[in-house]
């Protein structure tokens, strides 16, 4: 119960249909957490619901997080209590560069946890040392967000932004989703580098295969609108061999 | 302005005989036209004689000044004319440049016997015409020439380039009063004008019309965010073999604005390109309307066209018309055109609040880049900072609280 993630019975609705149904899940800090689950179990509207998207109201129970009652914050008021959500698919936003976009995001974040703003030259620095440990160039940081990345460089984008904003909890939403090995090894890579004793993790995914980059403390199955079972990261594997067909049943009865 | 400039000014106006009596025809016909109304084809969104009513006295000035709400808008460049209603003031380095002849557009009689102005609009603006330039350039300028307008009239300018030409125009039109503008532009083979406009005040009705020689090329950008009436208007004709038009509009209508951009560009020789992207951001009760045809000759050949006007409506009540028009009468060209009429991304919107960024902020970012990938055509540094500062003011103020939003 004094988790840095703290979600307690969690129901909520999208388009008048309950997807969350009395979910429960704690991540301390420091901990990284897999969620797997076929699809339609919930796992990307729990992201949602979590980071405050328009649409995807709980119902009932509580989230929060670091102590800050996350269901009554706008998405920006959860982004300033360390609320960091990685896209499953990153948009494309045509005439702002990838750089002007960073700098409003960062500076506003600042803004919003009472920090001063970087100036144009603290803020250069900043951003080429992080993007050159996620061996992006200058060029990817002027272009337009996002607009002619690759799969790979969107996700890369993602973990650029988690780096440059400093959450305490990242939710990752399929990041494998569209990457292959290579790209799927220098994503990982950036996430583990922002592993600390303060930052927590939740990893959505379908595959084991994420999991082997991104070492989780702990894997829950999700079905049906709820966690139905919970372990380490031996779970995992069990699931890679057997699927969710037990699960699906069980969640049924 | 320094003792050295040229001033032509309003209190010598004198007309030859020749030019008086045509002067007379002029606003004998007009008066006969009045001020255009939905009922011509070509105002059919615009009705401008509504749209003016009780705003101009009998002699078609403004009967209260507006306020100019825009920031001082200026570049830096020495070469520079103003017009302040009463006056014309050419600078003293633009004289001294050796490069440019500039003369009262009053004395220009050969020019001005030789029109005669069927439409309404120029036929006035023949009829009660007080001032403009007849600018002929010779030889390439480095920094661009700036007009600055900040007071009613009826103007009108001949802008020629000689072959080979390369020249930068950046008219800012911030008047307080009515401007009806005239400006006849040619380009001789291989000359290139980059011709930006930036009107932030006043209500303007303006005519450019362009003759393109062969190779020629004409970069036209308008960029509009006035709380009024404003109809730019832009007849393109490519006469030569290679010439290249674009024509970019970037528009804001906010409350009580009416903006009309009307672009009528006509291939009349092979070989020859035109580009037209027009971005418009709708908000509150504001107008905008994009009307923009394309003709191609029968013996224009292997012509390149397109097209594209997209707007933003951030309110219910917003509106935008869009009018795309093609004739092709030749059988081996490539035209394309594309219209799209929409709201603010929610997804985008939620992506950027979703990083911190607070609601008005991420809106006004997402218009900024809307609008931005048209303006970074403008290839003058000063000239594209100066619009884009422009831009950002301007939407800082807009009324985003009705915002809509696309499903």
């Amino acid at each position: 119960m004094t988790g840095l993630l703290n979600i307690e019975n969690l129901h909520a609705s999208v388009g008048g249909s309950k997807i969350l149904k009395g979910l429960s899940l704690n991540v301390g800090a420091g901990e990284v957490h897999a969620i797997m689950g076929p699809n339609g179990s919930g796992k990307s509207t729990l992201s949602y619901v979590l980071s405050g998207r328009e649409g995807y109201e709980a119902t009932e129970g509580s989230a929060s997080l670091d102590g800050n009652d996350l269901l009554v914050l706008s998405p920006e008021e959860r982004a300033y209590v360390g609320m960091f959500l990685a896209f499953q698919y990153p948009l494309e936003i045509p005439g702002v560069t990838n750089m002007t976009f960073l700098k409003t995001a960062l500076n506003a974040i600042r803004r919003g946890r009472g920090e001063q703003e970087l100036d144009a030259a603290q803020f250069l620095r900043l951003i080429r040392e992080k993007a050159k440990s996620l061996g992006m160039s200058d060029e990817m940081l002027k272009r337009p967000l996002n607009v002619g990345f690759s799969g790979g460089e969107k996700k890369r984008n993602e973990v650029l932004q988690m780096a440059v904003l400093e959450p305490r909890l990242a939710i990752l939403d399929e990041t494998d989703s569209g990457l292959d090995i290579d790209a799927l090894k220098t994503v990982s890579e950036g996430v583990n580098a922002m592993r600390n004793a303060d930052r927590s993790f939740v990893v959505i995914t379908h595959y084991q295969r994420l999991l082997d980059y991104i070492k989780p403390d702990f894997v829950h199955v999700m079905a049906r609108g709820r966690i139905v079972d919970s372990g380490g990261p031996e779970l995992a594997l069990k699931l890679e061999k057997s699927g969710y067909a037990d699960y699906l049943e069980t969640a049924d009865a | 302005m320094h003792s050295h400039d040229l001033v032509f000014s309003r209190s010598n106006l004198e007309f030859s005989p020749a030019l008086d009596d045509r002067r007379s025809s002029a606003l004998a016909h007009a008066n006969s036209l009045g001020m255009p109304t939905r009922r011509l084809e070509a105002w059919h969104y615009t009705d401008l004689r509504q749209l003016m009513r009780g705003k101009l006295d009998e002699n078609f000035s403004s009967i209260d000044g507006q306020s100019d709400v825009s920031s001082k808008v200026a570049i830096s460049s020495p070469y520079h004319i103003h017009f302040t209603g009463t006056e014309v003031i050419v600078s003293q380095a633009l004289i001294n440049s050796g490069a440019v002849t500039v003369s009262s557009i009053l004395e220009s009689h050969d020019y001005l016997l030789a029109l005669d102005e069927s439409d309404a609009m120029p036929a006035y603006n023949m009829a009660l015409l007080n001032g403009g330039c007849d600018i002929h350039v010779s030889a390439s300028l480095e920094e661009p020439i700036a007009m600055y307008y900040s007071g009613g009239q009826h103007t009108r300018h001949k802008l020629t380039l000689s072959e080979g030409v390369f020249l930068q125009l950046f008219e800012v039109m911030s008047a307080s009063q009515y401007v009806n503008l005239v400006v006849d532009t040619n380009l001789s083979a291989h000359a290139h004008l980059q011709h930006t406009v930036l009107h932030s005040s006043g209500d303007v009705v303006s005519l450019n019309r362009v003759s393109l020689g062969a190779d020629a090329q004409f970069d036209k950008h308008i960029v509009c965010a006035s709380n009024s009436v404003a109809r730019h208007d832009v007849e393109t004709a490519i006469q030569g073999q290679g010439a290249r038009a674009r024509l970019n509009g970037v528009v804001i209508s906010d409350a009580r604005a009416h903006i009309d951009l009307t672009s009528a560009i006509r291939h009349q020789a092979g070989n020859t390109t035109s580009a037209t992207l027009v971005r418009s951001v709708v908000a509150d009760t504001g107008r905008a309307v994009f009307q923009g045809k394309i003709c191609v000759d029968r013996d224009a050949q292997k012509v390149e066209a397109v097209q594209n006007s997209n707007a933003l409506l951030l309110s219910e009540q917003a509106s935008m018309s869009a009018k795309p028009e093609l004739e092709i009468y030749a059988d081996d060209v490539a035209c394309a055109h594309g219209s799209t009429i929409g709201e603010i991304d929610r997804d985008a919107l939620f992506f950027l609040r979703s990083r911190g960024i607070p609601e008005d902020e991420a809106i006004a970012l997402l218009l900024e880049g809307f609008l931005s990938e048209v303006v970074a055509e403008v290839d003058n540094d000063d000239i594209r900072l100066c619009v884009n500062g422009f831009i950002s003011d301007r939407l800082s103020q807009l009324d985003v609280s009705q915002i809509n939003f696309e499903e």
